[in-house]
């Protein structure tokens, strides 16, 4: 059981790379290669909040939702607004994630800094496991996450204008969308999530630059195992990534984590190139 | 400075090539600093990865981040190699470029299924595994400590000297180079440009999307396994960290610097990256950020990197110092067209819907050799669709479409376009970058094949094939009357040019049916007078012409046979004064098919 | 009164100039009907009029309000609806979800547009019963009406409509049209482009009809005398007698 709750809460972190891989997917249909650097950043800044300034934490997760906003603003801006095609836009968020990877190296250093969590330090038992408490919050938080982001989706306005937008932009254009606004406005909150998952992410990995290729790795896995555009199905994309690695990692051995998710990758191209959520369609000429 | 110009101009460009070449195969001889010989060695080991990310990026256009597996592919088993006996660098040399290209057409075949996103993460992830695999071999490959004790490399059974050595690398990245090139100028770097802009093109001109991706990707991998064999016989020593997404990131950039489309530009960028390392101390230490600045600006503001720039430069000069060539609005000469012997196309009770909608329903049709069969309708009535079926970019939900005895019925648009089905669009499809002849040679590609192999040694097949294509390009040029603009880049001509030039792609690969989508939308009439001329040589010639037009005096004045489409269905054929005059047709097309409102308004 | 005013517009995609100089205007509760053969730029000017494609030349005004610096996502709350040709809806959400969508330019929150939602299920009887379905579920004559539906949820003082009969079966084009002629009575003004050229001088007030991005025709309806002349001229073939 233990091991089930270490998959399940490293499996959480996946899934909340994929939920921000996800929501650019539907507003930009583009894919953010930096989302899970905007999470090692945000793990930082928590850091630096909490440890440095000793802000509480509540405060240190807003400022690092704040942080994190910001610089996904200008991502979009420099990264995404000015390129068309998306083989360019894989290049340039690429280039602002190894940028995000240089800067943090400077600025942070690359050892690892342990963030602290709030809650209690101890482990609780549970139907015959140990479960943290910073594993059960980061469960709930993705669960959480990707539960409201679906309510939103079907329940406000501007949610059925993204997933409209995801379609046809001009469609939505016509109907009175501002297309480039409300992509850069989805782009800023998937960079807010990322600050908000730092705080939470940051005491279960600690805060450390290598941290976002391995994150965006498995994030991407779980994208692919969810299907793009399918928010549960990155969810329990993400969970199966986090159970596979981990329980890999206990029978077969470390060096074989990376390895056991890369052959859940090839399978699931293999058999299910679009995802297990995923529908295929038709292309037009 | 006119004259300094075109002197300049005249050169050819191998002869350049060869001078760099004979200066760099001299480089082991003089005597270099230590330091500096070792910096060109590692230059040029780097050279040969980055080349491999330009054939794969800015060539096939797929983003790998997987060079740095290959790189420590070649290199491990090279180092094991020479610690188990077999010393002699050609032998590893072998090993570790086809141990590359194995694991580029493995992952690339998987990869490739989703799109250009997962092959850019399943290479990416090839990266990460490197520390785990190594540790899985713990025994053979010493795992994080590192593979020591790799015997210095042999040839033949003598020993390398570290001039020999040198030598061996420049030699070996020359060859790479002329490899490069000879793949980049021959047909097949023109279907991977077009397919880098448009994968729907390439397919109608018979190029395997799905392969021409994975051979760019795959073949890319080989210099990264050789450079591999390079670095581990350089060091003798081997650690992970060699291999780390540094490396990953460090080419690319390199890459992007130096221009990936182009032979020479990843030298020039892997050469400048190196220089850089070794120069500024601080380097190291902004390196990554430097790096990611570097893939940003090459995405957004200087695409080509410093190959493009030094092409835009040249233009510049041409531009200036040369006449300029007078372009030719007539169109139209007196050469003819090649016999283009026809087949018949036979669409027999085709139906398509997409979802809940209907688009088709048992269209029966018969285009015959020689004469000009047009489809006509109104706007959804189903007629690009029945294009798109024909052509292979949609399959068939009931019925069978055969050309002659060849059923056509199921195949993928560039098998369809293989035998003998060639087409436009309505929008026409001209990529950037290339010239107006590479865009009429891209069309030769399905009419003489010649396989990268071929091309790649230069053999006999290929010139022979290379003089036609030159030939035919040049007639077809002469015929549409594009001959004096036949090395302008192709996007930057009016769109009536561009549409003369479609069809001329289009004649190029001796098609045995030629379909027309609204090829004289946007034309004014003086240009739908060469056009309608130009598809009445063609048939002449023998080839089977489709035409979807909406402009009726077109159709009226060229079409043997007429076709009406509406709603989905076939509701009228016959020659043109019988289509003209069958009112059945011109309420179908100017509306409803009721007789209470016919004339009933007023 | 003029709503709409079109003068001498000349506009297309990129160096691909489809409209040439095509003047035309809407009234309020009236119907001009813009009509031409297959790729005449009928389309294409009303793209330019949603503001999809850039004026090259002339002037586009609504309400006195010279358009140019206005874009496309303003103009819907501006009163401008484009219904575009080929029943472009959102096919992957429901029916409700595709009205709520045509009156996202009010800026009101879902809650306060749900009302309107029932306004035109009582238009359109048959979309109360599909609100729950995805919209690509729907027959042809069905989609059309959840386009006109949703360009209607915008409140628009002026209706683009491109093509609403097209690849529909007759007996459907007579029922969206029959509606076309009762939004008249609203105080709308409509742009309607149509092939069906019958159906569209059923109801049409005024005709304009243009070939190869130019007018050639202007009139008021009721001075059209025989509409096999319409007709000549939206084939191009004006000189070709009757048979």
């Amino acid at each position: 059981m233990t091991l089930l709750y270490s998959g399940l809460s490293l499996g959480a972190v996946y899934a909340l790379v994929a939920l921000g891989y996800n929501l650019v997917y539907l507003s930009s249909r583009a894919f953010n290669f930096a989302q899970a650097q905007l999470v090692m950043v945000a793990a930082f800044v928590a850091y630096t909040a909490l440890v440095v300034f000793r802000l509480p934490w509540v405060v240190a997760a807003l400022l690092a939702m704040a942080v994190l906003m910001v610089v996904a603003v200008i991502e979009e801006r420099i990264a995404l607004r000015l390129v068309t095609d998306h083989h360019t836009i894989l290049i340039t968020t690429l280039g602002f994630a190894t940028l995000l990877d240089g800067a943090a190296e400077r600025i942070w250093g690359s050892e690892a800094l342990d963030v602290p969590f709030p809650g209690p330090e101890g482990a609780w038992s549970l139907l015959g496991g140990r479960l943290h408490t910073v594993d059960l919050a980061l469960v709930l938080l993705a669960v959480l996450l990707v539960v409201g982001a679906h309510w939103y989706r079907r329940r406000f306005l501007s949610g059925i204008a993204i997933i409209g937008m995801s379609q046809d932009r001009e469609a939505a254009t016509l109907r009175g969308i501002d297309v480039r606004k409300l992509a850069l406005i989805t782009f800023a909150v998937s960079g807010a999530l990322a600050g908000l998952m730092g705080a939470f992410v940051g005491p279960k990995t600690f805060a450390l630059t290598t941290l976002g290729a391995s994150m965006a790795l498995k994030g991407f896995v779980a994208l692919a195992i969810g299907g793009f555009g399918s928010l549960y199905g990155g969810l329990l994309g993400g969970f199966t990534v986090g159970i596979v690695e981990q329980v890999s990692a206990r029978y077969l051995g470390a060096e074989f984590s990376h390895i056991s998710v890369f052959a859940v990758l090839m399978l699931v191209l293999l058999v299910r190139p679009r995802g297990v959520f995923g529908r295929v369609r038709e292309r037009v000429v | 400075m006119t004259v300094l110009w075109r002197a300049v101009r005249s050169v050819p460009p191998w002869v350049l090539a060869t001078i760099t070449g004979v200066l760099a195969l001299c480089l082991p001889f003089l005597n270099l600093d230590y330091a500096v010989g070792r910096q060109i060695q590692l230059g040029l080991i780097l050279a040969l990865i980055v080349s491999g990310i330009g054939l794969s990026l800015g060539y096939a256009g797929q983003l790998a981040l997987g060079q740095a597996a290959m790189y420590a592919a070649g290199a491990y088993s090279a180092g094991v190699l020479a610690i188990r006996g077999v010393t002699d660098v050609l032998v590893q040399l072998l090993v570790s470029g086809t141990a590359a290209l194995l694991i580029g057409l493995l992952t690339g075949v998987i990869g490739l299924r989703l799109g250009a996103w997962s092959l850019a993460m399943t290479s990416f992830f090839l990266v990460l595994m490197i520390p785990d695999v190594l540790d899985v071999f713990e025994s053979t490959t010493g795992g994080r400590t590192g593979l020591s004790g790799i015997p210095p490399g042999t040839v033949f059974g003598s020993v390398l000297t570290p001039r020999d050595f040198f030598l061996l690398i420049v030699v070996v990245s020359l060859l790479w180079f002329a490899v490069v090139r000879n793949i980049v100028t021959s047909r097949h770097g023109v279907a991977f440009q077009v397919l880098k802009e448009s994968e729907v093109l390439a397919a109608s001109t018979g190029v395997s999307v799905f392969r021409m991706k994975l051979i760019g990707y795959a073949v890319g991998a080989i210099p990264a396994g050789l450079a591999g064999t390079l670095f581990a016989n350089l060091d003798l020593f081997l650690a992970p960290t060699s291999f780390g997404l540094h490396l990953a990131t460090s080419t690319l950039a390199a890459a992007v610097l130096g221009g990936m489309v182009s032979v020479y530009g990843p030298l020039v960028g892997a050469l400048l990256v190196q220089l850089a390392t070794w120069q500024a101390a601080d380097f190291q230490e902004w390196a990554l950020v430097v790096y990611g600045a570097f893939l940003i600006l090459g995405g957004v503001v200087f695409g080509g990197g410093i190959a493009g720039l030094v092409r835009r430069g040249i233009r510049a000069l041409d531009r200036r110092f040369l006449p300029e060539p007078v372009t030719d609005d007539t169109g139209g000469s007196a050469a003819g067209v090649p016999p283009l012997p026809g087949e018949e196309l036979v669409v027999d009770g085709v139906s398509k819907a997409f979802g809940g909608n209907q688009v088709l329903t048992g269209v029966t049709l018969r285009a015959a050799p020689g004469r000009v069969t047009a489809l006509i309708g109104p706007n959804g009535s189903g007629k690009t669709t029945l294009l798109n079926l024909v052509s292979g970019f949609y399959t068939v939900d009931d019925g069978r479409l055969r050309l002659g005895e060849v059923e056509l019925t199921g195949l993928p648009a560039h098998q369809v376009a293989r035998r003998g089905v060639s087409r436009t669009f309505q929008t026409p499809l001209v990529p950037p970058v290339i010239s107006v002849r590479e865009t009429v040679a891209a069309g030769r590609y399905s009419a003489d094949r010649v396989s990268i192999i071929g091309a790649l040694l230069r053999g006999p097949r290929h010139r022979a094939v290379s003089r036609r294509d030159r030939e035919q390009v040049r007639d077809l040029l002469d015929l549409v009357g594009l001959a004096r603009v036949a090395d302008a880049e192709a996007s930057s001509l009016p769109l009536g040019q561009r549409r003369l030039l479609e069809v001329a792609r289009a004649i190029a690969s001796r098609p045995k049916v030629l379909l027309l989508d609204e090829a004289a939308s946007g034309l004014d009439e003086q240009e739908v007078a060469v056009l309608a001329r130009l598809l009445g040589q063609v048939r002449d010639a023998g080839c089977a012409v489709v035409l979807v037009e909406h402009n009726f005096g077109l159709v009226l004045s060229t079409a043997d046979e007429i076709h009406v489409l509406a709603r989905g269905r076939l509701i009228a054929s016959g020659p043109p004064a019988a289509i003209e005059a069958d009112d059945r047709v011109r309420n179908e097309y100017l509306g409803i098919a009721d007789e209470a409102s016919v004339g009933g308004v007023a | 009164m003029t709503l709409l005013e079109v003068t001498n517009l000349a506009t297309g995609y990129g160096d691909l100039r489809a409209v040439w100089d095509v003047s035309v205007h809407a009234e309020p509760g009236r119907i001009t009907a813009l009509l031409g053969r297959n790729g005449a730029g009928k389309t294409t000017t009303l793209r330019a009029i949603a503001g999809l494609n850039p004026v090259q030349r002339g002037r586009i005004t609504f309400d006195g309000d010279d358009l140019a610096a206005v874009p496309a996502h303003r103009r819907v709350a501006r009163g401008i609806s484009y219904l575009q040709e080929g029943k472009r809806i959102f096919g992957e959400q429901t029916v409700a979800e595709n009205l709520l969508l045509g009156g996202y330019s009010l800026g009101r929150s879902r809650r306060r547009l749900e009302p309107e939602l029932d306004t035109m299920y009582e238009l359109f009887p048959v979309l109360r019963d599909k609100r729950g379905a995805p919209a690509a579920s729907l027959s042809g004559g069905q989609q059309q009406m959840v386009a006109l539906a949703q360009a209607l949820m915008a409140r628009p003082r002026l209706l683009l409509l491109d093509e609403p009969s097209g690849g529909l079966a007759p007996s459907v084009v007579a029922e969206v049209l029959a509606r076309v002629d009762a939004l008249r009575a609203t105080g709308l003004a409509i742009l309607l482009v149509e092939q069906a050229v019958d159906a569209a001088l059923a109801v049409a007030d005024h005709v304009t009809v243009i070939d190869v991005g130019r007018v050639v025709l202007d009139l008021p309806a009721a001075d059209v005398e025989d509409p096999e002349l319409i007709k000549n001229a939206c084939m191009g073939t004006a000189t070709v007698p009757r048979t």
